[in-house]
């Protein structure tokens, strides 16, 4: 059977376009409206990734490291995170949730423990930061045996002898980082450049979806559109921390800017 | 000929601010740019560290996220260098981190028992049966450096960590207090961490001791039972530190007060046979402000 993911990218590619993937952070600026916002944008976004925040976070940049210290702030805990989720997928089934964040939580929570609460709640795929490739074999084996998609990383700096190994042993889904730098970064390459990377990482097997990731924005998106897939994370929470600073609701002002940036790349 | 990316930049973190100095020497010497990543706490209480690096034209980085002292200081440098990692090196002030810095760290301070282990047997004309070799341990490098020509032999290794202050539940000492295996700045370890695996805060009189994790091969060595590791508070630091520099001739920092603090514990249970030796790393110096604050004044 095909995963949700997969299904996502197949959707999208019959409607000629890239699929549209958001990073917001569970918990952020609350429990409840990031539920809010995850049913909000789910509207317009194909696959939606969600952050559990971590307080130590060495990849992030200011804006999630912004959303981060509110969510934990506002006492996060994993099993909030699980609990979004559930009742998320109550009413949105079919979209794809990936969770995203660092090992050391997963490794606490117990590495079965962690997969048994994601098959649980209806997680359909994980991004963790820093457990990188070959170190991933044994954990993304076994999120494989749930069909649960481990999402592996790939940066401008990955040989190509490591691009193949990683690719060869990834799920349905690929990210490559755009350029060399943490989330929420100007883009300070051209995204003719790392079209060029995108396509070279393609060709080394056509069948898997890649979706780029760092330095997206509403200026620099539809430049990407080529690509399978394109996440947007840091804009989202800027625009949490500035609606909050202007008093205006979160919920809404997310829905708006997701809404935008879809209209860029159809 | 260099081929590819030039490297013409040197980013590192020191917690009080030695790696700093020295990293600024460096790059001074090799005419290279120097940033140096500290916490915005660290900056003011180790202000004299401060000022040499400023000497020698490395420009300071202040962190001001977090608790403001070296884990946000390493995260932040950590950040920096995935961005520019074409032009930069980065440079870890201890043994900690990815695996490859934990071994370039060691590799270099292991000088230090080269040396040791020469005068050692000047002094005894052999490595004595009943040795104690005593450092502080903050993230380990200095200790992993004075211990690791004695590997193979039968010396007593003693690490020190940092107690924090007497009647504060707030320490910097992992391997003391048990802490669980944890994943820091890419690396497994003993970690101070709530349940969740959110990294703890610390507290330490010493800015170099204040840290949530500790070397993985300090753990490895703990689990290996080579060496035991303890811990001394702020209070006995202090008064480690104002009677060594009362009797000797030397003047040690605050974090190896610690492990003087040790010495003085043990060197009366132990007989006139057995010999300790204690890695005065650091000069009191730096501390002069903390030192000040604590006595009241600071006589050097
Ligand atoms: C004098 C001195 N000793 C010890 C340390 C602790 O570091 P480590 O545990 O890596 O030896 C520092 C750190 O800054 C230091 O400045």
């Amino acid at each position: 059977m095909k995963s949700k993911i997969a299904l996502a990218f197949d959707n999208c590619k019959k409607e000629k376009r890239p699929a549209l993937i958001t990073y917001t952070v569970a918990g952020d600026n609350t429990k409840n409206n990031s539920l809010k916002i995850l049913n909000k944008i789910s509207k317009h976004a194909d696959i939606l990734e969600l952050g559990f925040a971590h307080n130590t976070p060495i990849a992030d940049g200011g804006q999630i490291q912004g959303s981060s210290h509110r969510a934990l702030k506002n006492g996060i805990k994993l099993k909030d995170v699980f609990q979004i989720v559930k009742k998320f997928k109550k009413n949105n089934l079919k979209k794809p949730i990936i969770l995203m964040g660092y090992f050391n939580l997963i490794f606490q929570n117990g590495e079965n423990n962690f997969l048994k609460n994601c098959k649980s709640s209806g997680v359909d795929g994980l991004i963790i930061v820093d457990l990188p490739y070959p170190e991933n074999k044994s954990f993304a084996n076994k999120c494989k045996k749930k069909s649960i998609n481990f999402i592996q990383l790939l940066s401008p700096t990955t040989s190509k002898e490591r691009m193949k190994k990683i690719i060869k042993d990834s799920h349905d889904m690929v990210y490559y980082i755009s350029m060399l730098s943490t989330t929420g970064g100007k883009l300070k390459v051209s995204p003719k450049k790392i079209l060029e990377n995108y396509n070279f990482i393609k060709r080394i097997n056509p069948k898997k979806n890649y979706v780029i990731g760092f330095g997206i924005t509403d200026k620099t998106i539809s430049s990407l559109k080529s690509a399978d897939g394109l996440v947007v994370g840091s804009l989202l929470c800027k625009t949490i921390t500035n609606s909050l600073k202007m008093r205006q609701n979160p919920v809404t002002m997310l829905d708006k800017v997701v809404y935008n940036l879809k209209k860029k790349i159809i | 000929m260099l081929e590819g990316p030039v490297f013409d930049r040197l980013w590192g973190i020191p917690g009080a601010g030695y790696a700093g100095k020295m990293l600024s020497m460096a790059a001074k010497k090799f005419g290279l740019k120097c940033k140096i990543f500290m916490g915005a706490k660290d900056i003011k209480r180790q202000r004299p560290n401060v000022e040499a690096m400023r000497k020698n034209g490395a420009e300071i980085v202040p962190v001001t996220t977090g608790s403001q002292t070296l884990v946000d200081a390493v995260s932040e440098c950590m950040r920096y260098w995935v961005s520019n990692c074409d032009t930069t090196h980065m440079c870890v002030g201890s043994t900690v981190g990815p695996n490859i810095f934990i071994k370039i760290c060691a590799w270099s301070t292991a000088q230090i028992s080269r040396e040791l282990m020469k005068q050692v047997k000047e002094e005894f004309g052999k490595v004595p049966d009943k040795l104690k070799l005593i450092n502080c341990v903050g993230g380990g490098s200095s200790a992993a450096g004075f211990w690791n020509e004695f590997l193979n032999t039968r010396a007593q290794f003693i690490g020190v960590e940092a107690g924090g202050p007497k009647k504060s539940k707030l320490h910097a000492a992992p391997l003391t207090n048990g802490s669980k295996i944890g994943i820091l700045h890419g690396a497994a370890q003993y970690v101070i961490q709530d349940k969740e695996g959110q990294i703890g805060s610390t507290e330490s009189i010493s800015a170099g001791l204040d840290y949530p994790g500790i070397s993985p091969l300090h753990c490895f060595l703990k689990d290996a039972k080579r060496a035991r590791y303890t811990s001394a508070s702020d209070e006995e630091a202090l008064y480690a530190y104002q009677l060594v520099s009362k009797l000797e001739n030397i003047s040690p920092s605050l974090e190896p007060s610690h492990a003087f603090a040790e010495a003085i514990k043990l060197a009366p249970k132990l007989k006139s046979s057995e010999v300790i030796i204690v890695n005065s790393c650091g000069d009191s110096l730096k501390d002069k402000d903390i030192i000040k604050q604590k006595l009241g004044s600071y006589i050097r």
